[in-house]
């Protein structure tokens, strides 16, 4: 019979130098997500758990987003102020603002929270269902816990990472309103004028594509954490804790990734 | 050595009963530690048979590789003419509806009602009306005793409570191999009594080939068609009740009497493999 995975990928990890272990993990997280993919579409759908799911996401990461948002917006809206005013450029505040939080600071604070809030929650579910035997139980009762319990929740994330990006941008425009007109008297004309001056509607495809990918990220990493902690109710605080800073290392990455691609493939507006 | 493990047992009267998993050289390891080795056994159908060893010896484990849980690193699991070690996907699901499991702790869904936990295989595999279902759920409620705790959750009742109604859900779809993983640890003396009684009923009644994974001897010793032994990495001695209680292996001596003198230690440092080799052969 061949190497099993496991042995496959410490040994590959040894010879790139790797921590052993690392590519193996790796490995499994892909192969899971991979295996929900090919789930996704079984029926029937559980369309049930996915509503569920969503709504669980929702609810624990919607008032902190907001709040987050609100506070970003508003220290973009004071640094970028500062430096237009300096520059002469102050009506144009709100050209600047509006790309900071649309561009980065939404999709970003979407993620982390969605990760930290409800990645961390799913990871501690599944993983206190895993040590229970509860996935073993459903797979010997026949029932696959990857089309069951990771495709729902993976949509989930994917489709509330979305929808919150929207929410949160609007909130981190609000914050920047505040700031700028509200309490350091700017024009309210000139801050609502000046966002379609250097923004545009790639803008927002871009960073509601990165919020789903970023919420995909943050339920790949919740779902494979959970499904494989081990060693009783400490293994699962474990996991919760590696899932959630691996989530976070993944999800800068990734912005990374995308930031640069951004720059490539979409012309400025101003050229 | 009696009952050679790989050779089919035969029973007082020379009949070789049929089997129904055949476990071909089962070798495992998790990492560096080593689990079985070589384990080979015919398990025969519609009888009782137990598993014993010491803590720690990979029991469930075993179990687990009999319902393709876990996968074998060397030999196979066959389950009637289907290799279970290597099949996957929907293959591998419907090979599972042969089999009730019950976990140590029941594994019960901790969302769920009783009720629904023991309504679940039914609702997943067959399209039974609500009521022929609650009809269903209610008998095997009654038979492990737990009607009146139908709409508690898991959470709610005692660890008993919650391995009876695993049971139960175990039991649903009428299996025809039920596997149960230490059924009477966490057990009182009265329950467990009562549980062996259960598991000889279901054996007069269906018929079902039933594997229990146990280091509780008295059980062993009432119900047991058949009886292995595990013991470092290896299935010690296999075959007839009869046969085990009468062995002159020193393992199986030791263990069946409870003894503190003999080549089983209380660390699992001192089970030297030498040893080991030393007195399975």
């Amino acid at each position: 019979m061949a190497a099993s995975p496991e042995t496959a990928g410490r040994s590959a990890a040894r010879r790139l130098g790797l921590p052993s272990g690392l590519l193996d993990q790796t490995g499994r997280m892909f192969s899971l997500t991979l295996d929900a993919f090919q789930t996704m579409l079984k029926r029937p759908v559980p369309f049930e758990e996915f509503v569920r799911v969503s709504w669980f996401i929702a609810s624990v990461s919607i008032v902190p987003v907001i709040l987050v948002s609100l506070a970003f917006g508003m220290v973009i809206a004071l640094q970028v102020g500062n430096i237009a005013r300096q520059l002469g450029a102050y009506s144009q505040t709100g050209a600047a603002m509006v790309l900071a939080i649309v561009r980065e600071a939404a999709p970003i604070a979407t993620a982390l929270l969605i990760a930290g809030a409800a990645g961390s929650a799913m990871t501690a579910d599944l993983g206190s269902r895993k040590i229970r035997e509860e996935i073993d139980a459903m797979e010997v009762l026949g029932v696959d816990p990857v089309h069951r319990l990771v495709v729902p929740r993976i949509w989930a994330s994917v489709f509330v990472a979305i929808l919150l990006d929207g929410f949160v941008s609007v909130a981190g425009i609000a914050g920047g309103y505040l700031f700028n007109v509200v309490l350091q008297g700017g024009t309210a004309g000139a801050y609502l004028n000046s966002f379609s001056l250097l923004a545009q509607p790639w803008d927002l495809y871009f960073a509601l594509l990165k919020a789903g990918v970023f919420g995909l990220v943050a339920a790949m990493v919740a779902v494979h954490m959970g499904l494989s902690a081990k060693g009783g109710p400490k293994g699962v605080g474990d996991a919760v804790n590696r899932g959630v800073v691996l989530t976070f290392m993944l999800i800068f990455f990734v912005n990374i990734v995308f930031t640069v691609l951004y720059f490539q493939l979409i012309p400025n507006k101003l050229s | 050595m009696p009952g050679s493990v790989s050779a089919r047992p035969s029973e007082g009267n020379g009949a070789v009963p049929d089997s129904a998993i055949s476990v071909q050289g089962l070798t495992k390891s998790f990492g560096p530690q080593t689990i079985f080795e070589d384990v080979s056994m015919e398990i025969p159908k519609g009888l009782v048979t137990i598993v014993l060893g010491p803590s720690g010896t990979g029991k469930s484990v075993f179990l687990k590789h009999l319902v393709g849980l876990l996968r074998p690193d060397r030999g196979r699991v066959l389950v009637g003419e289907d290799n279970i070690s290597i099949l996957r996907g929907q293959a591998l699901y419907d090979v599972r509806k042969r089999f009730g499991v019950l976990f140590q702790d029941g594994a019960l869904f901790g969302s769920m009602t009783v009720y629904d936990n023991t309504a679940f295989p039914l609702r997943e595999h067959t399209r039974k009306p609500e009521a022929e279902i609650r009809h269903i759920v209610m008998e095997k409620l009654d038979l492990v005793g737990l009607r009146g705790a139908e709409l508690k959750f898991p959470g709610e009742i005692s660890g008993g409570m919650r391995k009876r109604a695993g049971l139960a859900r175990a039991l649903v779809l009428d299996p025809k191999i039920i596997l149960f993983d230490e059924p009477d640890s966490g057990l009182d003396p009265v329950r467990t009594a009562f549980l062996n009684e259960l598991v000889l009923d279901l054996k007069a009644q269906t018929g079902a080939t039933m594997i229990i994974v146990t280091h509780h001897i008295p059980s062993a010793a009432q119900i047991a068609d058949y009886i292995g032994l595990l013991f470092r990495r290896r299935l010690v001695s296999f075959g007839p009740k009869e046969n085990m209680f009468t062995s002159k292996d020193p393992v199986v001596k030791q263990f069946l009497a409870g003894a503190t003198d003999g080549p089983i230690g209380m660390s699992e440092e001192r089970d030297r493999p030498s040893d080991a080799d030393g007195s399975a052969s």
